[in-house]
């Protein structure tokens, strides 16, 4: 009898040594809901201070409705649709509502909004993890824990709360870049492939995975193929997220690009030009629709140009040449979207942007950043809240 | 103000896409880590006076017609006859060689930017002023030694006629296939030891200067 109690203090012991390992991974996390809960909160008592009848189930609402979130779900339940009015979906991608449908039929009784809810608080929580690891690997404690929070109270991180696909692509992105740091190519490959099945965006995760690779084995100056192993070959299978999306496009539609008929069409009407075209459309928008202008166009503008500086100032502090990479090509891509209406959300997957911030050495400046960023998320959340046009 | 903003982002954005390509260069090894510092600070100054030959045109251009902004993007982007050749193929290909490779290449990159033949026009210019310049730097500091070269580099930068290097025509290719052949030859030329006082240089600074930007307010003034 004594014997077993003994034994099972010392497993007690053991899990406990486990949590004090991961404590400041738990913390981060904690902080990451507490976050949500706590501007949220904030926003929607600013609501309710102009609107007294609004119940707290308004913000389940907006989490829920608001933006491509009805999409998503009615993928999950229902799956994609070979014809009718809803055929159009399939220009979302796959991995989102896969798991929504997964979580909600196994594990929730099949309420799909909650599903999708857990799925971006946790795979949020996660990705300020992985940021914090990220940073951690180059800088000291208080500017990593000050990118967290910039990334934390991103002016348009309400996405990451709701039924949107942001918590989840940022989670496998910042993991991705974390795993080409550490040269841990095979689940680099792997979160690859999972974030090029989740947004279009996620294929570009190649690119700095494979630049990495390049400067390592040019690093040993010798011969390539004898240095690439099974291991780094595993990076070949991030494309194949978005292989397989093509494949559900010609199984569902008979026509592998499919997709890219249906963005062209209302309501998304995509199609790529070059920034300079799309950046003066911006302006024009601006111009004609001014409320919406400080909503979308100007805060699209706006960014670009901070992201574009950023990246060079990351440059010339030298910043970790595969993540300058991948801010510049993720940037590009984005801003090549002939109706670009979500920009600002969007450049939230910019992370080099939160690794730059931290290797600002002048504290005042990164506070002042820092203090205007959580000012312009609580401006923003409550819009949200309000039914503006946050897209 | 919004194709301003537009052509803005265009050109961060290449300016970019530039600086991250000689890291690359810089970080494999593929060339010399001094090299590269050296191209890329050649490369920044030469784009920077690009964008203020761009900026001056447009400012010359609104006092000439009594307006009050700084700048007039189409008169700058769309000057002289190449603009207008660009997106218009069956118009024919100019009156040279020169300017048919020039279309050439302008019209490719037009297509490379998803059909934005007049930015692509001064982007070419561009691209071609800047390997023009990168160029005669390295003939000049061969030739001449570092302190000289730098000098002699912003010489030819302001002299007259010099914005047409950065302007919708071919003056940039042919300068910078004209330094290229010199360059192949000079390898075999001799060193030259050469001073200038630093009188006479800032002279002829001013007087070159003048003189270019003279030319350039008379060529806007023109195309009133």
């Amino acid at each position: 009898m004594l014997l077993a109690r003994c034994a099972f203090i010392m497993d007690w012991c053991e899990e406990m040594e486990k949590i004090k390992i991961y404590h400041k991974e738990l913390m981060i996390f904690c902080l990451s809901i507490l976050l949500h809960v706590l501007v949220m909160g904030i926003a929607f008592l600013a609501y309710r201070a102009q609107n007294p009848d609004a119940g707290y189930v308004l913000i389940w609402e907006r989490m829920t409705t608001a933006g491509d979130a009805p999409h998503y779900l009615f993928l999950a339940e229902e799956g994609y649709q070979s014809f009718g009015e809803k055929e159009n979906l399939i220009v979302f991608y796959p991995l989102y509502p896969v798991m929504i449908r997964i979580l909600a039929r196994l594990f929730l009784f099949q309420n799909y909004e909650l599903a999708g809810i857990i799925i971006s608080q946790i795979s949020t929580g996660a990705a300020a993890i992985f940021l914090y690891k990220l940073l951690r690997l180059d800088y000291n404690e208080e500017p990593s824990a000050e990118a967290v929070f910039l990334f934390l109270t991103y002016p348009f991180m309400m996405f990451t709360m709701g039924v949107f696909t942001e918590g989840i692509f940022l989670a496998l992105t910042i993991a991705a870049l974390y795993f080409i740091r550490k040269h841990a190519w095979v689940k680099v490959g792997i979160l690859g492939m999972m974030a090029s099945l989740c947004r279009m965006q996620g294929i570009l995760l190649f690119v700095p995975a494979v630049y990495e690779l390049i400067v390592m084995l040019a690093g040993k100056r010798s011969d390539w193929k004898k240095f690439l192993n099974k291991r780094q070959w595993m990076l070949t299978i991030m494309p194949v997220g978005f292989l397989a999306y093509l494949m559900l496009n010609f199984i569902k539609q008979g026509d592998c690009f499919s997709f890219m008929k249906h963005q062209s069409a209302p309501p998304w009407y995509q199609s790529i030009q070059w920034i300079n075209a799309n950046l003066t459309k911006d302006y024009g928008m601006a111009m004609e629709y001014r409320e919406l202008g400080y909503f979308i166009y100007w805060v699209q503008i706006l960014l670009f140009f901070i992201a574009v500086f950023a990246l060079l100032y990351g440059i010339h502090k030298k910043v970790r040449s595969s993540v300058i990479v991948y801010g510049g090509i993720y940037t590009c891509f984005c801003y090549l979207s002939g109706w670009l209406i979500s920009g600002a959300r969007y450049m939230l997957g910019c992370v080099p942007l939160f690794i730059i911030y931290a290797a600002i050495e002048n504290k005042m400046a990164r506070k002042i950043i820092l203090t205007i960023n959580a000012a312009l998320c609580m401006l923003y959340t409550i819009l949200f809240l309000q039914g503006q046009a946050i897209m | 103000m919004g194709k301003t903003i537009g052509e803005a982002a265009g050109f961060s954005m290449l300016l970019l896409i530039w600086i991250l390509f000689l890291n690359m260069l810089k970080e494999l090894n593929i060339s010399d880590s001094k090299h590269i510092t050296l191209i890329r600070k050649i490369s920044l100054s030469l784009f920077g006076t690009g964008v203020f030959y761009l900026v001056l045109g447009g400012f010359f251009y609104n006092i000439s017609i009594g307006q009050t902004g700084i700048f007039q993007y189409d008169v700058v982007w769309g000057y002289g006859n190449y603009a207008r050749l660009m997106d218009k193929v069956e118009q024919g290909t100019g009156n040279g060689l020169f300017s048919m490779i020039y279309l050439l290449i302008a019209r490719g990159i037009g297509t490379l930017f998803f059909k934005q033949y007049i930015s692509a026009a001064v982007y070419t210019s561009f691209f071609f002023a800047i390997a023009f310049g990168i160029c005669l730097y390295f003939l000049f500091q061969n030739q001449f030694g570092s302190q000289n070269g730098q000098k002699l580099l912003l010489l030819v930068f302001v002299c007259p006629f010099s914005y047409k290097l950065f302007l919708p025509s071919p003056a940039s290719i042919i300068c910078f296939l004209l330094a290229l052949a010199v360059f192949s030859i000079h390898i075999k030329l001799p060193k030259v030891n050469f001073k200038i006082s630093c009188w006479s240089y800032q002279f002829l600074l001013v007087i070159l200067t003048s003189i270019n930007i003279m030319l350039y307010y008379k060529e806007m003034l023109l195309r009133k």
